[in-house]
C-alpha cells in the first residue's frame, strides 16, 4: 500500500489509498516530548473525550451517535515510544460505496473531530465529575490488577525493570502524580495536546483524492497546528551495576517469574531490527531456544517467552513454574542466552526466525489498521514511510554475526520473582 | 458442491464428502493468509455420554489431553512441518469441541494434507504421554491463584448439577494421570470420526481445487467404520439455593457473579434461536441508554472490571453479569432491584433503530477481515446458528424477540456468588 502526502491548509496529511477494504480508517495523531507528570492526564483525556462532547453530552446520546453511523469503531489511547508521548484518535467507518447513504463517512469524521475539538466542559473546564469519576475508577482497576496475578506481577515487574526510567518510560497510572489530578490539570493537557502537540493525520481506504481534498479543506480550515517539535527522538535506558532481584512471597499458586534484561546498545532501526530477530529465535515461537528447552526438553513450564519492546528498548523472559523447579527455569535461560552469545544458534533456527518476522510483516496487508498503524510508528521513529518490500530485504540481510555481536551487549538488570511462602 | 451467500459479496461452499466429513470453504481472495479449522466434537464435557445405549466414562480432561497428544501423532511433531512452512498452528478444547486450526500464506494444500495425515491413524507412544502429562500439570497449576475463576465457577456450581458444566475441561491433576493408550485409543475410536468433524477454510483459495484435493486424501478414501452417534445428558436443575457467599481476608477487592438462568422450558425452544436473540438483548439492557447502565453509573458502581454477557451452550443457558468492587452490599441492592424490574422495562424505538444500523455495520466490518470472518463462521457453526441467514435473522430482531428474555428476570432464576474480603 503506498502512502501519499498532501498538503492542505498546512496541515501534515497522508493518504494510504488501496480498493480492498470496505472500511475507510481516520487517524489523528498528537505527539509531544513526554513528560511524566501528564501520563494519568494523558490517560485520562482519552477516556474522557470519548465519552461525551458538547452536542453529545452523556454517554447515551455519544453511543447512539455512534451506532447511527453504522456502528462507527471510534479509539483514543495514549502510549509512548522512546521520549515521545502519543495520543491516537481513530475512527474506522464504512466506506460510502457499500452503503445506500452518501454521508456516512463525512458524518463519521464530524463526529472525530467533534470528539478532539468541541469536549463537553463546564465553565471552560473538563468537568470535575468526569475527571473524579475516573480517579475513583483508577483505585478500583489498582485492587483489580492486584487481584488478577498475571496483571499484578507484570505491572510489579514492570515497576521494577523501570524503576531508573520512571521519566521515560510511562506506566499508567503513575502513582507519584495521582493525588495531583484534578479537572484544572486534565484541562491544561487537553490545551496543550491541541494548541502544542504535532499533529498528523492518516486516512486510509478506497476514496477520490480531489474529494477527500475538498472535504479536508472544507472541515478542517479552523486547524493551526505544529507540523514539527523541537525535541530529538530518543531511547535510553539507565541501569544499575547490581542486579536487581525481587522475590515476592505472596503467592498461593504457581511461581511466576520475570527477567528483565538491561540492552547495552545504541537504539537505531538497525539495532532494533536485530532485536528484533533475536527476540523470535529466542522466545518468539515454539522453536525458539526457550519453548524448546524449557517447555518441551525440561518440562518446567506451560508457557515461556521472550518480548522485545521496540517502543522502549525493553526486552524480557517471562515464565511461570513450580516453586521447587523456579531456581531451575532461570538457570536455563540463563543458559540459553549465554548459548546464543557463544554463538549457539543453528542455521535452521536463524532462517526460521527471519522467515516468521517477513510473514507477519506480510500479514499486516490483511488488515488497513495494522498498516496504519506501521505507517504511524514509522513515521515517529524514523520519520519516514513504512515500506514493507524494504523492511523485509533488511531482514534477510541481517548475518548471524551481527545479531551474536549484538547480544553479547545484553545483561540482566532485574529479575522478579512472585511466589509462595512455603 | 452447493455455493450460497451470506451477504451479496460474500459465499460459502459447503460440501459433505463420501467419508462424511462436511466441508466449509468461503474463499477470500483478495487476502494473503488463508485459515483452516479441523473441528472434532468432542469436547470436555464428554467424559460420560451414552454409546449403543451403554453408559461410558471417560477420565476428565480426555479431550484436552487428546488435542496435545495430536500434536505428536505417529511419532511426528505436527507443528514442525507447519513451522517449515512458514504457517502458524494450533489448537484448543472447548466444552463441546476440540479445534484444530492453522493459518498460511502459501503451501495451503500440502498444510491441509499434512493436517489430515494425523487424522488417519492413531499411535501414541508412552514417552509423549509422560511429557504431555507433565506440561499439562503445569497448565492446570495456572489457575490455581484466581479467586475470578474460582468465583466464576461457583456459580455455575450453583445454577447447575451437572459436573460436566462446572468442572475444569483439562480435568484434574488426578484424573489425567488415569489416561493412557487405552483411553485415548476409545476416545479416538468414539469421536475422531469425519462424520464427527467438520472443516472450515476461508482465504485465498479456490473452494473446487480445495474439494477437489480433499477427494484424494486418505482421510478420505480410507474405509471408515460406520459412525455410532453418542449421545449426553446434562442435569440443568440447581441444588437449591440461590447464593453463595465466601469470606476470604486475602482478597483485595470483592468478586461478584451474577446468573441469570433460562429456564429449561424456555431454552428448549430453540425456534426462539437464543444465540441470535440473546446478544442483542443483553447489549441493550446494557447499553449507555439503559436504565440500568445509568443507575450504575450514578451510583458510580460501573468500573473497567464490569462484564455483562449471555452464555448459551447447545444444553444450558444464562446471562451473566459480573464485576470487582469495593462497593459489595450496594451493588448487590442495586443491580437485584434492577434485574428484578426489567419485566417491566419497555425499549425506545430511536435506540432500537440505531442498534440494527449499528448490527449492519458490524457485519460488513466483520467479513472486511480474514481472520474475523473466519472466528465468525466458525462461531456460528459451533453455535448451531444457520450461517446463511444469520445476518438477516440479526437484522430483522423485534422487540417481541426479547419479550421471553425479560420475563425470566425474576428471583427463581437469579443466582448470586459473591467474594468478600
Amino acid at each position: 500500500m503506498k502512502i501519499v502526502k498532501r498538503n492542505i491548509n498546512n496541515l501534515e496529511l497522508y493518504y494510504m489509498p488501496n480498493t480492498k477494504f470496505k472500511t475507510i480508517d481516520v487517524a489523528f495523531v498528537f505527539t509531544n516530548e513526554l513528560n511524566p507528570q501528564e501520563i494519568n492526564e494523558r490517560n485520562f483525556l482519552s477516556e474522557i473525550l470519548m465519552e461525551s462532547t458538547h452536542k453529545y453530552n452523556n454517554p447515551e446520546k455519544m453511543s447512539l451517535a455512534c451506532d447511527n453511523l453504522y456502528g462507527l469503531d471510534k479509539t483514543c489511547n495514549f502510549h509512548t515510544v522512546g521520549n515521545v508521548s502519543i495520543t491516537t484518535f481513530m475512527i474506522r467507518t464504512i466506506n460510502d460505496k457499500y452503503l445506500d447513504e452518501s454521508n456516512i463517512f463525512s458524518l463519521s469524521l464530524d463526529l472525530l473531530l467533534e470528539i478532539i475539538y468541541r469536549p463537553k466542559l463546564h465553565k471552560c473546564l473538563i468537568p470535575k465529575k468526569s475527571v473524579n469519576e475516573l480517579l475513583i475508577q483508577t483505585e478500583e482497576l489498582m485492587l483489580s490488577i492486584k487481584q488478577n496475578k498475571n496483571a499484578y506481577t507484570y505491572y510489579q515487574f514492570m515497576r521494577e525493570y523501570t524503576r531508573n526510567n520512571q521519566d521515560r518510560i510511562a506506566i499508567f497510572p503513575e502513582m507519584r502524580y495521582l493525588n495531583q489530578v484534578s479537572n484544572k490539570t486534565v484541562s491544561d493537557c487537553y490545551q496543550k495536546m491541541i494548541s502544542e502537540d504535532k499533529l498528523q493525520i492518516f486516512i486510509a481506504g478506497d476514496f477520490d483524492f480531489t474529494l477527500m481534498d475538498q472535504l479536508i479543506q472544507e472541515k478542517l480550515s479552523f486547524l493551526v497546528s505544529k507540523t514539527d517539535l523541537s525535541f530529538d527522538y530518543k531511547s535510553e535506558f539507565v541501569s544499575s551495576t547490581n542486579i536487581n532481584e525481587v522475590i515476592e512471597k505472596s503467592s498461593n499458586g504457581q511461581t511466576r517469574v520475570f527477567i528483565g534484561y538491561y540492552l547495552n546498545f545504541d537504539y537505531n532501526k538497525k539495532n532494533a531490527l536485530i532485536m528484533s530477530l533475536f527476540d523470535e529465535l529466542f522466545g518468539g515461537f515454539e522453536k525458539a531456544k526457550l519453548f524448546a528447552n524449557i517447555r518441551e526438553k525440561l518440562q518446567l513450564s506451560y508457557y515461556v517467552y521472550s518480548r522485545y519492546n521496540e517502543d522502549s528498548n525493553l526486552f524480557f523472559v517471562n515464565l511461570e513454574t513450580n516453586k521447587e523447579q523456579t531456581q531451575k527455569a532461570i538457570d536455563e535461560v540463563a543458559k540459553q542466552l549465554q548459548d546464543c552469545q557463544n554463538g549457539d544458534i543453528d542455521d535452521e533456527l536463524f532462517n526460521q526466525a527471519k522467515q516468521n518476522l517477513i510473514k507477519r510483516l506480510d500479514s499486516a496487508l490483511d488488515s488497513q489498521t495494522k498498516l496504519l498503524l506501521h505507517n504511524i510508528i514509522g513515521y515517529l521513529r524514523y520519520k519516514s514511510v513504512f515500506d514493507l518490500e524494504l523492511r523485509k530485504q533488511e531482514i534477510r540481510d541481517i548475518k548471524k554475526e551481527e545479531v551474536i555481536n549484538l547480544i553479547q551487549n545484553i545483561k540482566i538488570d532485574t529479575t522478579y520473582v512472585y511466589t509462595n511462602e512455603e | 458442491m452447493e455455493k450460497k451467500y451470506i451477504l451479496k459479496d460474500e459465499i460459502i461452499y459447503q460440501e459433505k464428502l463420501e467419508n462424511g466429513l462436511t466441508v466449509y470453504i468461503h474463499p477470500k481472495t483478495k487476502f494473503v493468509q488463508t485459515f483452516a479449522s479441523l473441528q472434532v466434537n468432542f469436547g470436555g464435557r464428554d467424559f460420560k455420554y451414552y454409546r449403543n445405549n451403554q453408559l461410558i466414562n471417560l477420565p476428565q480432561g480426555t479431550a484436552h489431553f487428546l488435542e496435545h497428544m495430536l500434536f505428536e501423532n505417529n511419532g511426528n511433531t505436527l507443528s514442525d512441518f507447519f513451522i517449515k512452512n512458514n504457517a502458524d498452528i494450533n489448537a484448543y478444547t472447548s466444552r463441546r469441541l476440540t479445534s484444530y486450526y492453522f493459518s498460511t500464506q502459501d503451501n495451503f494444500l500440502e498444510l491441509l494434507n499434512k493436517l489430515l495425515d494425523n487424522f488417519v491413524d492413531y499411535n501414541f507412544n508412552e514417552t509423549s504421554i509422560q511429557k504431555e502429562l507433565k506440561i499439562i500439570s503445569q497448565e492446570l497449576s495456572m489457575s490455581d491463584d484466581s479467586d475470578e475463576i474460582k468465583a466464576y465457577k461457583s456459580l455455575l456450581k450453583l445454577m447447575y448439577k451437572d459436573e460436566s458444566i462446572y468442572e475444569d475441561i483439562g480435568g484434574s491433576k488426578k484424573t489425567i494421570k488415569t489416561i493412557n493408550k487405552d483411553i485415548l485409543k476409545q476416545a479416538t475410536d468414539h469421536f475422531y470420526h469425519p462424520e464427527n468433524m467438520i472443516l472450515l477454510v476461508t482465504g485465498n483459495v479456490n473452494p473446487e481445487t480445495v474439494i477437489e484435493n480433499l477427494k484424494l486424501h486418505q482421510f478420505v478414501t480410507k474405509t471408515w467404520s460406520e459412525y455410532t452417534p453418542v449421545t449426553r445428558e446434562a442435569n440443568i436443575t440447581d441444588k437449591g439455593r440461590h447464593h453463595f457467599t465466601k469470606i476470604n481476608k486475602k482478597l483485595d477487592t470483592n468478586i461478584i457473579e451474577i446468573g441469570i438462568k433460562i429456564p429449561e422450558f424456555l431454552f428448549n425452544r430453540t425456534e426462539l434461536e437464543h444465540n441470535i436473540v440473546t446478544n442483542p438483548f443483553f447489549s441493550m439492557i446494557f447499553s449507555p441508554s439503559s436504565k440500568l447502565y445509568k443507575v450504575l453509573k450514578k451510583k458510580k458502581l460501573y468500573n473497567f472490571s464490569f462484564s455483562a454477557s449471555p452464555v448459551i451452550e447447545d444444553d444450558y443457558g444464562f446471562f451473566n453479569i459480573s464485576v470487582e468492587t469495593q462497593k459489595a452490599k450496594l451493588f448487590i441492592k442495586t443491580i437485584k432491584e434492577l434485574l428484578e424490574d426489567l419485566p417491566n422495562l419497555t425499549f425506545e424505538e430511536e435506540i432500537f433503530k440505531a442498534y440494527k444500523r449499528a448490527e449492519i455495520g458490524r457485519s460488513i466490518k466483520a467479513f472486511d477481515d480474514v481472520k474475523q470472518s473466519h472466528l465468525l463462521i466458525k462461531k456460528l457453526l459451533n453455535d448451531n446458528i444457520d450461517i446463511y441467514s444469520f445476518v438477516e435473522k440479526s437484522k430483522n430482531i423485534t422487540f417481541d424477540d426479547f419479550k421471553f428474555y425479560q420475563e425470566i428476570f425474576t428471583k427463581n432464576n437469579i443466582y448470586l456468588v459473591e467474594y468478600l474480603q
